[in-house]
């Protein structure tokens, strides 16, 4: 937040207050009142239908529901799994969407490109979940005729574990991917291009100098990629919803359609605000870890870079 | 030479790679939603339809009622870029000119509450609009999606207000502005740029939201998009593919209209979105 060209100015009387208190009470009213209020829930036996009277402390009864509750333990396992292999995916297909459009001979056509391959960003997760719906259609999808054009027997994707499984991760690899190759972009526009001409010289191939300067050189935001694609995927909701609603069984429950469901389809408001408390300090804690651990490797620099 | 052909080769197979996986699933939901029953069942696939309806279109807006729901979304996502642009670039000035006691605090108290996930929320959004009377009503829609695209819209006007030189303002001052000219006359459009990323980002956050309109919005008649075409899917047993694709599509065109449009503020959005989280 330093900033030299423009210092700030001390003593500003009642003008700055004027200016942010729009903005602070929306942010209290609706961001930390909420909050105090949702703990305060979580200790209380709140249930859809049952009158306000009824309800009375329960003190970490809530907490102890949703931590014996199957559909929110098993959860947590394949949100986990789920965040590994979209992520990986990301930053492998994200890197080399970005190194491709970044291509000397791309120059001209960038930006058609880029236009092009922003679109899955752009559009609502439940649109994206559609499209793959229709793309998935069990007997006469496009992606079962190419199956059967391979040799292999068509696949329920919504209907089997694995597929199921495979299918939601698909949806999200393609709507967050072309995130990734957009900071990626940004990140190959920090990197000097005579860096490489020394590596040439030096007779380095280019498999060796991506992996010897490109990457070491854009690892902040590498480390920037990871943070925010795991927050967020740790958060899939939406595209799970729609493509298969968390079926077959239970497979592809994930953490928040687990929470969703404990809180508003089976009522129990109380369970779903404990089970949103400690999904919270999940994220919190693979945030922090992920944090210090890319920290550790890239120095302190952070994100300054870009 | 040879190895440059070859380059060139393998670049172009990629591209293709890349864009089968990228682009043909949008081109197959458009052209999905100009075939037929007949047609969508059709093996091997019509990948250029033989025929082009609109039957699909016209059976979601007289059937379905999705005119209604993009109206619903068009509204709740426009007065949420009103909304949110404005109560930000007003807090950003604030932040970024001034410096004051409690400026960190109520900076960073911004950001943390960035950080939390939508869904510890719903359940006290949930509650407090039961009681409010905010339940069903796109009002509650827009004061939530404000709300939750307020604290990203502050900290990139803080950004773009940091970028003006301080030598500005001195020069207002000598022109004989207040604080509220100096900001509305000088600050304010040399940000315009700023105000373009913010409202994109804020847009297409409320246009697409589903998970708090699902939970704080029941009834047809206040359903967004989003909400409107996850009906449309568990509506029958049999997933009527072409309503389903024509749907999709009227969703999808504000976003083809920004990138063809605006795609310069959006790459610049989603970058300086991502490095100031």
């Amino acid at each position: 937040m330093g900033n030299k060209r423009n210092p700030g100015l001390r003593g500003g009387g009642w003008a700055p207050y004027l200016f942010i208190v729009p903005a602070v009470a929306l942010i209290v009213l609706l961001g930390v009142i909420p909050i105090l209020i949702s703990f305060v829930i979580s200790l209380q036996s709140y249930r859809l239908g049952v009158p306000l009277d009824q309800i009375h402390y329960v003190g970490l009864d809530n907490y102890r529901d949703i931590l014996s509750n199957r559909l929110f333990t098993d959860s947590i396992g394949w949100t986990f799994l789920f965040t590994a292999i979209t992520v990986i995916f990301n930053l492998v297909l994200g890197l080399g969407l970005a190194m491709l459009l970044n291509a000397k001979a791309m120059e001209k056509r960038l930006k058609v490109f880029r236009s092009l391959f922003i679109l899955p960003l752009m559009l609502a997760p439940v649109v994206t979940a559609t499209i793959w719906e229709i793309l998935f259609a069990p007997v006469y999808g496009i992606v079962n005729y190419v199956v059967e054009l391979l040799g292999f027997a068509s696949v329920s994707w919504t209907g089997e574990s694995v597929p199921a499984k495979a299918a939601i991760s698909a949806v999200d690899i393609w709507g967050a991917t072309p995130f990734c190759m957009l900071i990626f972009l940004a990140a190959f526009q920090t990197v000097p291009g005579d860096v490489y001409e020394a590596a040439m010289i030096d007779g380095a191939s280019r498999t060796r100098s991506f992996f010897r300067i490109t990457l070491p050189l854009i690892r902040n935001f590498i480390a920037l990629v990871v943070t925010i694609r795991v927050m967020d995927a740790l958060r899939v909701f939406d595209s799970v919803m729609v493509l298969t609603n968390g079926g077959p069984g239970t497979a592809t429950e994930t953490m928040g359609t687990a929470i969703y469901k404990t809180a508003f389809r089976y009522g129990n408001i109380g369970a779903g605000s404990a089970g949103a408390f400690i999904f919270f300090a999940l994220i919190l804690v693979v945030t922090l870890v992920f944090m210090t651990l890319l920290r550790k490797q890239t120095g302190t620099e952070g994100r300054e870079a870009a | 030479m040879n190895i440059r052909k070859r380059e060139r080769l393998a670049q172009g197979v990629l591209l293709l790679l890349f864009a089968l996986f990228f682009l043909f699933p949008i081109y197959w939901a458009l052209a999905t939603s100009f075939k037929t029953p007949g047609q969508i069942i059709k093996l091997p696939p019509e990948f250029w339809p033989t025929r082009w309806t609109w039957d699909n279109y016209r059976e979601i807006f007289k059937e379905n009622n999705i005119g209604l729901y993009f109206r619903n979304s068009m509204v709740v996502a426009l007065a949420t870029v009103g909304l949110s642009v404005l109560i930000a670039a007003l807090a950003g000035y604030g932040f970024a000119r001034f410096r004051f006691r409690g400026r960190r605090f109520w900076l960073y108290l911004i950001l943390a509450v960035r950080m939390i996930p939508g869904l510890v929320f719903t359940v006290p959004y949930f509650v407090i609009f039961d009681k409010l009377g905010l339940l069903d009503s796109l009002t509650g829609l827009i004061i939530v999606y404000t709300a939750g695209t307020l604290p990203l819209a502050v900290w990139l006007f803080v950004g773009f207000y940091e970028e003006l030189p301080g030598e500005l303002y001195e020069a207002g001052i000598i022109d004989g502005c207040g604080p509220l000219q100096l900001f509305a006359r000088i600050a304010l459009p040399l940000v315009a740029p700023g105000i373009v990323v913010t409202a994109i980002l804020a847009f297409l956050a409320a246009y697409n939201e589903f998970g708090m309109a699902l939970i704080l919005t029941f009834s047809d008649a206040k359903k967004t998009l989003p909400l409107g075409i996850s009906g449309l899917v568990q509506a029958q047993k049999d997933t009527p593919f072409g309503p389903l694709a024509a749907a999709g599509t009227v969703a999808m065109l504000p976003a083809f209209l920004l990138s063809l449009t605006t795609q310069k503020y959006i790459v610049k959005g989603f970058t300086a979105g991502a490095v100031k989280g």
